[in-house]
């Protein structure tokens, strides 16, 4: 396949997902996994309350110290939190969500009706494999995202906000080559290093496009991110709820991204395996 | 499925059961009630003289919930306590001292345990009483802080220093005798001195020696106190401020240039990066002057300027002071010169509004009455031009001061008191507005023998400085007026 033909798939995938966001039943995975989001949510701005309170409290201050559970720290930190609980969140049940909707979108772009149930019941026992997967997956991009910058701080030239770009990239480069692992696991049937394998394989023939379809929506939360990072100065400037309210509007937005992470990716691998 | 409900269930159980975190809530609450009570005392901030009471209401009223939170804890109770220091100062930002004053007991009261905290609101209390002009509570309130937390010969808080000296001070501002009491202020300083000689405490109470010796006129007592800081604390970071200080005393007060200038050089050789070091070598410039050494004096002056060129202030006074050293000279034409180059160089510092009054003044002493007339003139035009320049700053008031004053010298009694009326119409309380408004009284009294102006003049005086140290005076001046 030439470049230009790739790129026309690129964009195709992208098409045939934003047609069918009409299909409403396409967004419930990401929706229910947005509602247990906004549940955490609710528990960690209610962290003094019960019953919330019981569990939290030693929690957090095992974690990050007893200025969590003070006023306007808490909040100050709560994008933190968030992200930490969110991270946790996404193995143990946001796996399982980007396979039910690989599956539907799978269906969908197959010209027959996306089912969630169905979908459900044909990740429920390939759960272990996407949980092994997330697990590399995430240990290799948080390497990169967090740890990389964190070794070579002080040991090289490079500027801190050049060793985060750099980090960034990496990360996207890491999501891009595990990206076809959901589609082959849960459409093909392939396991663990079968899908691993062709994964790797399909990002190293189509490296660009696979960068930019996780790099979009990727690149789409920073500015949002950006803003979440300051919480001192918005709890100092406006009120300390005006994070929860950001955090609210990140999960929404997360919907929306996350819905064209997943279709543009499985739309991409049946075309290229369609022309193929 | 009811596996799988046991399995979470059973350590959330253990975790609930285990945990005793039920008394943060009041806490969290009652944090969270401060920080909106803080939001609202931030705006009064902003503009303290736009607040309006209901401003200031709900803002004891949000303090006041915070304390309302029942329950447990020490951070609970600290932040009721900084909730009610809150409302305290609030009722001193609209002037309701004795509001002010019982929340202060009512800390007191509630923190028994914390001698510390205490001590601290002990002094606000007195602080209190001191700003309202009830100097005799006052007076025994500090006495009362000072025997309980100084005497004691224990290391003391370093904000309860001054609180001896206070006394005296208030005495004589009562016009009492306060001789005794300045004896007492001492020991007690010196009682902190011997507990703990080289502590950073004991240097700052042998300060408060050489301020009471220093407030006595008892000058050589006050320097003495200051060399006695320079030996036993030869390393402290604060040497340099007390020699400078020592230098000032013997230049200005016991008459010993000699000695002032050693201790000026001291400064400046064994402390190069001392921030006033642009002051230290004005004031070495100036001792040359006094010791009619003009051409060293210059050198110091020019020194100034070339090394501290940030030190506007400095900078403009060693300009200055290149004028006098010409004119110690008899070079009046160079010293003319220098003398301009302040206003044009340093526009904006007392030592360009000292400038154009000074060279009328010099004319009009030496009986050159046309160049002086024409002098004051230019200085008049100078100062309306600095008043146009910097509309109703500080600086705009001391120019319009200074135009009064050109039409004093010319004995202008008229323009004089239209300009001084200008001045304390024109401008917010200030020293400049105090002074304009008791030289008018004074004009109208002895000058234009007009008593009801000068009963005016007093009557807006008192009215704008209620607590001006100058006001008994002002009343009995008024009674006999009347």
């Amino acid at each position: 396949m030439g470049a230009l033909e790739k790129a026309n798939l690129f964009f195709w995938a992208w098409t045939q997902s934003a047609k069918s966001a009409k299909n409403l039943k396409l967004f419930t995975p990401f929706l229910l996994y947005g509602i247990l989001q906004g549940a955490i949510l609710v528990m960690l701005v209610y962290l003094a309350y019960p019953p919330f309170s019981a569990i939290l409290v030693p929690l957090l201050r095992r974690f990050f110290g007893p200025i969590a559970l003070h006023y306007p720290q808490s909040m100050i930190i709560l994008p933190e939190m968030f992200h930490r609980a969110d991270l946790i969140l996404s193995g143990i049940i946001g796996v399982g969500v980007i396979g039910v909707a690989t599956q539907m979108f799978a269906t969908r772009f197959n010209g027959e009706k996306p089912q969630l149930k169905t979908g459900i019941r044909r990740v429920l026992p390939l759960y272990g494999i996407l949980f092994l997967l997330w697990v590399l997956e995430t240990g290799l991009v948080l390497g990169f995202v967090v740890e990389l910058p964190r070794l070579l701080a002080g040991t090289t030239p490079l500027g801190g906000r050049f060793l985060r770009i750099l980090s960034l990239l990496f990360g996207i480069i890491v999501g891009a080559a595990f990206a076809y692992t959901s589609v082959l696991v849960v459409w093909e049937g392939k396991g663990l290093l079968k899908a691993l394998r062709g994964s790797f394989s399909l990002f190293g023939q189509n490296t660009f496009s696979s960068f930019f379809l996780v790099a979009i929506p990727t690149l789409l939360h920073l500015p949002l991110d950006w803003v979440l990072g300051k919480g001192s100065f918005l709890v100092s400037k406006f009120t300390p709820e005006i994070i929860c309210w950001l955090l609210i509007f990140y999960i929404g937005f997360t919907i929306f991204t996350n819905y064209f992470l997943i279709g543009p990716i499985t739309g991409f691998y049946l075309l290229v395996k369609e022309k193929s | 499925m009811k596996r799988i409900f046991l399995i979470i269930l059973i350590p959330l159980s253990l975790l609930a059961g285990c945990s005793r975190e039920s008394s943060i809530l009041p806490r969290y609450k009652a944090e969270k009630a401060f920080f909106k009570a803080g939001k609202l005392y931030q705006r009064i901030l902003i503009n303290p003289a736009l607040a309006q009471k209901d401003d200031y209401n709900r803002t004891i009223e949000a303090y006041r919930k915070v304390i309302g939170f029942q329950g447990q804890g020490k951070e609970l109770r600290d932040l009721a306590t900084r909730a009610r220091l809150k409302i305290a100062q609030l009722w001193l930002g609209q002037k309701d001292y004795l509001q002010a004053i019982a929340e202060y007991r009512q800390v007191w009261e509630e923190n028994t345990g914390n001698p510390n905290l205490q001590a601290l609101v002990g002094l606000s209390i007195a602080q209190t009483y001191e700003e309202m002009g009830d100097l005799q509570t006052s007076i025994k309130e500090y006495t009362k802080l000072a025997q309980s937390y100084l005497a004691a010969g224990e290391k003391p808080q370093k904000e309860l220093l001054s609180v001896p000296l206070k006394v005296p001070r208030l005495y004589r501002r009562l016009g009492k005798r306060a001789e005794g009491k300045y004896g007492w202020a001492r020991g007690l300083y010196q009682g902190i001195v011997a507990h703990q000689p080289e502590s950073p405490l004991a240097l700052l109470a042998q300060n408060q020696i050489a301020l009471s010796y220093a407030d006595q006129g008892e000058w050589k007592k006050a320097a003495d106190a200051l060399e006695q800081i320079v030996r036993q604390h030869p390393q402290s970071p604060l040497l340099p401020q007390v020699l400078f200080t020592a230098g000032n005393i013997y230049s200005q007060r016991l008459s010993s240039p000699e000695r002032a200038l050693q201790t000026y050089q001291r400064i400046l050789n064994g402390y190069p990066q001392y921030q006033l070091g642009g002051e230290v070598l004005l004031s070495i410039g100036k001792v040359y002057l006094q010791k009619g050494k003009p051409e060293k004096a210059r050198e110091s002056f020019q020194k100034v300027i070339k090394d501290f060129p940030k030190d506007l202030s400095s900078s403009a006074q060693a300009q200055f002071g290149i004028g006098s050293s010409y004119e110690a000279e008899g070079k009046w034409d160079e010293a003319l010169n220098e003398y301009r180059w302040v206003i044009d160089k340093y526009p904006h510092t007392q030592a360009a509004l000292q400038v154009p009054l000074y060279l009328a003044d010099h004319y009009s002493q030496k009986k050159m009455n046309n160049l002086a007339e024409q002098e004051y003139k230019r200085a008049v035009k100078t100062y309306e031009g600095m008043v146009e320049k910097y509309p109703k700053s500080l600086f705009a008031a001391y120019a319009q001061e200074r135009i009064a004053q050109c039409y004093l010298h010319q004995k202008r009694w008229k323009e004089a008191t239209s300009s001084l009326w200008a001045l304390t119409r024109d401008y917010p309380p200030s020293s400049p507005v105090a002074d304009g408004l008791l030289v008018l009284g004074m004009i109208y009294e002895s000058q234009l023998q007009d008593n009801s102006g000068a009963l005016r003049a007093y009557k807006e005086f008192l009215r704008r400085f209620p607590r001006h140290p100058l006001k008994e005076k002002v009343e009995k001046k008024m009674e006999k007026l009347k």
